[in-house]
């Protein structure tokens, strides 16, 4: 037959996957149509008005609304830290002696703030790393003069064990 | 006599009357209920967040025209609740998975009584497939849920969703490929 096209695939294969799907498809619409309806709770409604006049959120989010105000806060903190910094303080007088004594404490204190931050990267990166060995047990017991009492669980368990077999430590 | 349509209940509600909110909470809060209940899997969680809905919906009401119905902002912000929530989830997922300590393990359960097997097994296909469901990206199970559970109009989940009708549908079929796919090794038996 002149312009007749070759079938894509061969005839017998499509008819039932065609079938298939169509089975599958009916079988899915049910699935989701039998899925139980619910309806509100009978105190919904009295929820929702007592929540809506009191204007409140639940607890749970009250979190999540308060973010943006601690972002602003660090962020108020580090612009004020950023101030601190003698390059970015032309007024302050340039020979008076308590001054620059000031400028170094607070340089001093901006150093330690930057030692902080590096130890606590070195830190949540370390815990990234190792999330397991992060949380060795650890018992502290209490102090004893000058001495904190600390108690490591993972050797004081290995000491037992080592003990138990007789072997010498 | 008519009820009062959506926008004037709104109108009453935004003058103070309780009883215009209560009046469009009554007639809103079960088909929300309903699908926040399938998109998240959790009765609580739906309830807690369609009752989110209705305060926002007191709190910054939406311009209505004459007539038209609340139900498709509601559902938008009920989606975008659900949006939200599943964002949270993830972020608390991460944290759990940096400090995690051990497995916890599931207590064997006891096998049921003949008698229930039956009930029990429409149960379990039914978790199967709201399993299934929640598994989906949000995007594609909002227009599923809307389609195939709440009955919705094309045209009504292209308002939801703010897209048009064709993405709709192009969602929806994605949709039911995907669950399909995540259900057929239940369906063959071959899932444990």
């Amino acid at each position: 037959v002149k312009n007749a096209r070759p079938p894509d695939r061969p005839p017998d294969s499509a008819a039932p996957d065609a079938e298939a799907d169509a089975v599958a498809d009916a079988r899915l619409t049910r699935a989701l149509r039998d899925l139980p309806h619910a309806d509100a709770s009978p105190t919904f409604t009295d929820g929702v008005l007592s929540r809506a006049t009191a204007g409140t959120v639940p607890s749970a989010r009250r979190w999540r609304l308060a973010y943006p105000a601690l972002l602003a806060g660090a962020a108020a903190l580090g612009a004020s830290l950023l101030l601190l910094r003698p390059s970015v303080r032309p007024l302050a007088p340039p020979s008076a002696a308590p001054t620059e004594a000031v400028v170094r404490a607070e340089l001093e204190q901006l150093r330690q703030l930057r030692r902080e931050q590096r130890d606590l990267a070195a830190e949540v990166e370390n815990l990234r790393a190792h999330p397991r060995e992060a949380f060795l047990p650890v018992v502290y017991l209490g102090r004893s003069g000058d001495i904190d009492l600390v108690l490591d669980l993972a050797q004081f368990q290995h000491g037992l064990r080592t003990g138990e077999e007789g072997e010498p430590r | 006599m008519l009820p009062p349509s959506d926008s004037d209940l709104m109108t009453r509600a935004r003058a103070g009357s309780a009883e215009g909110l209560r009046m469009l909470v009554d007639r809103h809060k079960n088909p929300v209920v309903n699908y926040l209940w399938r998109m998240t899997g959790c009765r609580v969680r739906a309830e807690e967040m369609a009752q989110e809905s209705f305060v926002r919906l007191y709190l910054t009401p939406p311009r209505l025209d004459n007539g038209a119905s609340l139900a498709p902002w509601l559902f938008r912000v009920a989606t975008n609740l659900v949006r939200s929530e599943e964002r949270h989830a993830r972020r608390s997922r991460l944290v759990r998975w940096l400090f995690r300590t051990s497995n916890g393990h599931n207590p064997a359960t006891a096998p049921p009584p003949p008698d229930q097997e039956r009930r029990l097994l429409a149960q379990e296909a039914q978790l199967r497939t709201q399993q299934a469901l929640a598994a989906l990206p949000v995007t594609f199970r909002a227009a599923l849920v809307l389609r195939e559970i709440q009955e919705l109009p094309y045209e009504e989940i292209a308002r939801v969703l703010g897209c048009p009708v064709g993405t709709v549908r192009s969602r929806i079929n994605r949709g039911r490929a995907l669950l399909r796919e995540q259900l057929a090794p239940y369906w063959n038996g071959d899932a444990t």
